[in-house]
C-alpha cells in the first residue's frame, strides 16, 4: 500500500472537478494548475481544491507539471483526457521522478499510442481491424496504388490523433493527396509528428467501444460497451451505454476482443478499446485509448461502478479486483455534451461569458461541469461546458429524462448545442436506435431550427421579466428610464 | 413605447402590466395576454401557456434580454429609439472576426484582388480552423492585423473595397 495524500491534477474544466471529487472523497488533497485568466473564477467550482497559478502552457508542459507536483509535495499525478494523458513520455517523467502516474504503464501507452503499431497488435490478439496501410515512406504512386486496393472513400488519419482532429474522409484518388498534406500539417500542429495513415472507409459505421479494466495481478474485466454512434466533426456528442444493438452474446465477443488486446500490452487501469461496427455488426479494432474517457459516466451509471475511483485505488494498491460475474449492467443510461457553439453555423464555437448557468437537477441526472454564472468560456480550449448524463430502467425511460432534463438546463450569454441534442433526442431515427456516423450531416435537414416567427406571449414575457428579474433590480439597463417600463404590481399569494 | 427586437424582426409594445396574474400588454397593436405565477420576490416564475404551466428562466444584460420557456432560449434586444436598427446587412467592406482566437494565416494583403467568399484568412478558435472570406469582389484596401495576433470577437481584420463603387453606392 503507498501513502498518497496529495495528487496533482494535470487538467482543467470538468475532467478536473471529476477527479478531484473522487480524490476527496479518499480524503486526498487535488492540486490543480489554474491559469492566470481563468484563475478567479475556477475558485468557485475548486473550492476545496488547492489552486496554483500557473502559466498558459502549463497542461502541455511535461516538465513543469512534474516539478509543480515535486514542489506541491504532491505523490501521484492524474492526466485526466486530452492534453498529455496518453503522452507515454510524460508517464515516463513522473515515474522516473518519483511520482506515481494514475493510468496505464508507459509502455503499454507507447504500443497503443502509435496507431499503425496498435492495429499490428490488435492483429495478433485476433482481432482485425479496418483494412488500412501507413504512407510512412511509400512514394506517391505506391500509395495512390494502395489506396485503390482498398478502394475508396478510404479516411486518411494522424497517426498520433484523437478527437478528429487530422481526420478526412476522402471519396476520390483525386483528392487524397490534398487530404494527406492537410492532415499532416494539422497532425504536425496537434500532435508534433506528421505520420498519418489511410484506411477503408466503412460506410453506415457506428462507433462502440468497450469499456476496460485491468488490475495488477493480471485480471482484466470488461465494463459493457458504449455506442458513441453520434458525432459531429468526428468529435462524439451522445454517448450511451448498452448499445440499442449490442445483444449479450456480441457483448461477450467484443468485451473478450478487447480484454485479449490489452492483456496483450499488459496493461494497468482503466482503458478503452473501439470498434468500428458495419450494418451486419461485424465489428473491427480502430483504436485503444489508454486513459479515462470523456463518456465514461455512461458506463459508471449502468454498472454502478466508479472508474476514477477504481484508478486512484489501483494507484494506491487498495484495490479489489472484481470478477466479470460480479459486473451485471442494470437500466439504461445516455450523455449528451454540451459545448459553446453554434450548430445552425456548421458548429461554429461560441466563445464567451455565461450570464446564468442552471443544471437540471432529479432523480437520475448527473451533471459533470465546472463552471457557473459569469464564467467565460475562453477559445483556448475545448469549447464543451458540461454533460448531461441520465439514467433510466430503460432507453425509453431514459430518453424521456434527457428530454425534461436538456430542456431545464438553462445557460445563457453563449450560444450552445442544447436544442440542437433536444431535437437529436426527439428525432424518430435517434428514438429507434437506427443510428450511423452520418446521422447528423444526414437529417441535418430535420435538425436545424426552424423558427421565423416569435410568440407574442415570449414578446410579452421578455418584456415583462427585464423588468423584474433584469439586473436583479439593482439598477436600470443603459437605455431604460422610470418611465420606460410601466411598474409592475407585485400580489404575493 | 419599447421596441423589441427578435432575429431582425421589430416589435412594438405598449402599456405592460401585471395585474391579478395576469400579464397585458399591446403588441403591433394587438392586446395579449398571460396568465403567470411570482414567486415570494415577486419574479415570474412560469407562464401558463395552453393551459400547461412552464418555467421560466431569464436574464438581461445591457440591451439584450435571454428568456427560456419550454426549452427553447430566445434572445431579444430592446431599445426605445424610432427608426429601425435592424435594418443593416448590406456589408460595407469590413471583414470581422467571428469569434476570439489567433491569426493562423493570412490568405491576402493591402492592395491584393479578391473575389467573392474567397478565403482571406485562416483563424484558430478553441482548436478549430475557421476560414473567414471575402463579403464581395474587391481589393483589399487595409489589414491591420498579423500572422499570430490574438484577437477579439468582433475586430476588424481586413477592409476590402468594392471592385465596382458605383454600383454598390447606387443601391
Amino acid at each position: 500500500m503507498v501513502t498518497i495524500d496529495r495528487v496533482l491534477i494535470a487538467n482543467r474544466g470538468e475532467i478536473a472537478r471529476r477527479i478531484a471529487t473522487a480524490l476527496l472523497e479518499k480524503g486526498i488533497v487535488p492540486v490543480l494548475p489554474i491559469t492566470e485568466k481563468e484563475y478567479s473564477q475556477a475558485v468557485a467550482g475548486f473550492k476545496d481544491c488547492r489552486l496554483v497559478n500557473s502559466p498558459n502552457t502549463i497542461y502541455l508542459d511535461s516538465d513543469a507539471l512534474v516539478a509543480l507536483a515535486k514542489s506541491e509535495n504532491c505523490q501521484a499525478v492524474h492526466p485526466g483526457y486530452g492534453f498529455l494523458a496518453e503522452n507515454a513520455g510524460f508517464a515516463e517523467l513522473c515515474e522516473g521522478s518519483g511520482l506515481i502516474f494514475i493510468g496505464p504503464p508507459a509502455s503499454a501507452m507507447d504500443l497503443m499510442g502509435h496507431k499503425e503499431r496498435a492495429r499490428e497488435i490488435a492483429k495478433s490478439a485476433n482481432v482485425p481491424p479496418v483494412p488500412g496501410f501507413s504512407i510512412d515512406g511509400q512514394s506517391d504512386l505506391e500509395i495512390k496504388k494502395m489506396a485503390d486496393r482498398i478502394g475508396f472513400p478510404v479516411l486518411v488519419k494522424a497517426s498520433m490523433g484523437g478527437g478528429g482532429k487530422g481526420m478526412r474522409r476522402v471519396d476520390n484518388p483525386e483528392a487524397l493527396f490534398d487530404a494527406i498534406r492537410m492532415s499532416k500539417s494539422e497532425s504536425a500542429a496537434y500532435f508534433g509528428s506528421e505520420d498519418v495513415f489511410v484506411e477503408k472507409y466503412i460506410v453506415k459505421p457506428r462507433h462502440i467501444e468497450i469499456q476496460i479494466f485491468s488490475f495488477t495481478g493480471g485480471r482484466t474485466v470488461y465494463v459493457g460497451e458504449r455506442e458513441c454512434t453520434i458525432q459531429r466533426r468526428h468529435q462524439k456528442i451522445i454517448e450511451e451505454s448498452p448499445s440499442p444493438v449490442v445483444d449479450e452474446k456480441r457483448r461477450r465477443e467484443m468485451g473478450e476482443a478487447a480484454v485479449r488486446i490489452a492483456d496483450s500490452v499488459n496493461y494497468i487501469g482503466a482503458g478503452t478499446v473501439e470498434f468500428i461496427v458495419d450494418e451486419s455488426l461485424n465489428f473491427y479494432f480502430l483504436e485503444m485509448n489508454t486513459r479515462i474517457q470523456v463518456e465514461h459516466p455512461v458506463t459508471e451509471e449502468v454498472f454502478g461502478v466508479d472508474l476514477v475511483a477504481w484508478q486512484i485505488e489501483e494507484a494506491m494498491g487498495t484495490v479489489e479486483a472484481i470478477t466479470q460475474q460480479e459486473l451485471r449492467g442494470a437500466g439504461h443510461a445516455i450523455e449528451f455534451r454540451i459545448y459553446a457553439e453554434d450548430p445552425d453555423q456548421g458548429f461554429m464555437p461560441s466563445p464567451g461569458k455565461i450570464l446564468l448557468y442552471q443544471e437540471p437537477a432529479g432523480p437520475g441526472i448527473r451533471v459533470e461541469s465546472a463552471v457557473t454564472t459569469g464564467s467565460e468560456i475562453f477559445a483556448d480550449f475545448d469549447p464543451m461546458i458540461a454533460k448531461v448524463v441520465v439514467r433510466g430502467h430503460s432507453r425509453q425511460h431514459a430518453l424521456d429524462r434527457a428530454k425534461w432534463a436538456l430542456s431545464n438546463f438553462v445557460i445563457f450569454g453563449v450560444t450552445t448545442n442544447r436544442e440542437f441534442l433536444m431535437r437529436i433526442v426527439e428525432h424518430p431515427a435517434f428514438q429507434s436506435g437506427e443510428l450511423d456516423t452520418s446521422f447528423i450531416d444526414h437529417y441535418r435537414a430535420d435538425l436545424t431550427a426552424k423558427q421565423d416567427e416569435i410568440s407574442k406571449e415570449m414578446l410579452l414575457l421578455a418584456a415583462a421579466l427585464r423588468k423584474t428579474n433584469g439586473n436583479g433590480g439593482k439598477q436600470a439597463a443603459p437605455g431604460d428610464s422610470q418611465d420606460f417600463y410601466p411598474p409592475v404590481n407585485i400580489r404575493l399569494p | 413605447m419599447t421596441r423589441i427586437l427578435w432575429n431582425g424582426q421589430e416589435n412594438e409594445l405598449k402599456g405592460l402590466k401585471l395585474e391579478n396574474g395576469v400579464l397585458s400588454a399591446v403588441i403591433n397593436g394587438e392586446t395579449v395576454t398571460l396568465p403567470v405565477m411570482t414567486g415570494l420576490d415577486g419574479r415570474i416564475c412560469s407562464a401558463v401557456v395552453n393551459g400547461k404551466p412552464e418555467a421560466v428562466f431569464a436574464t438581461t444584460k445591457g440591451e439584450h434580454t435571454w428568456l427560456q420557456m419550454g426549452g427553447q432560449v430566445q434572445r431579444f434586444q430592446f431599445s426605445r429609439g424610432r427608426e429601425g436598427a435592424g435594418s443593416e446587412h448590406k456589408s460595407d467592406g469590413s471583414v470581422k472576426s467571428p469569434m476570439p482566437g489567433k491569426i493562423l494565416e493570412l490568405m491576402a494583403g493591402a492592395g491584393d484582388s479578391v473575389e467573392k467568399d474567397q478565403v482571406l484568412i485562416l483563424m484558430e478558435s478553441m482548436k478549430l480552423q475557421v476560414e473567414i472570406r471575402s463579403p464581395f469582389d474587391g481589393t483589399v484596401a487595409s489589414c491591420p492585423v498579423f500572422v499570430g495576433d490574438m484577437v477579439d470577437g468582433d475586430s476588424l481584420l481586413m477592409h476590402i473595397a468594392p471592385l465596382e463603387q458605383e454600383r454598390v453606392e447606387v443601391e
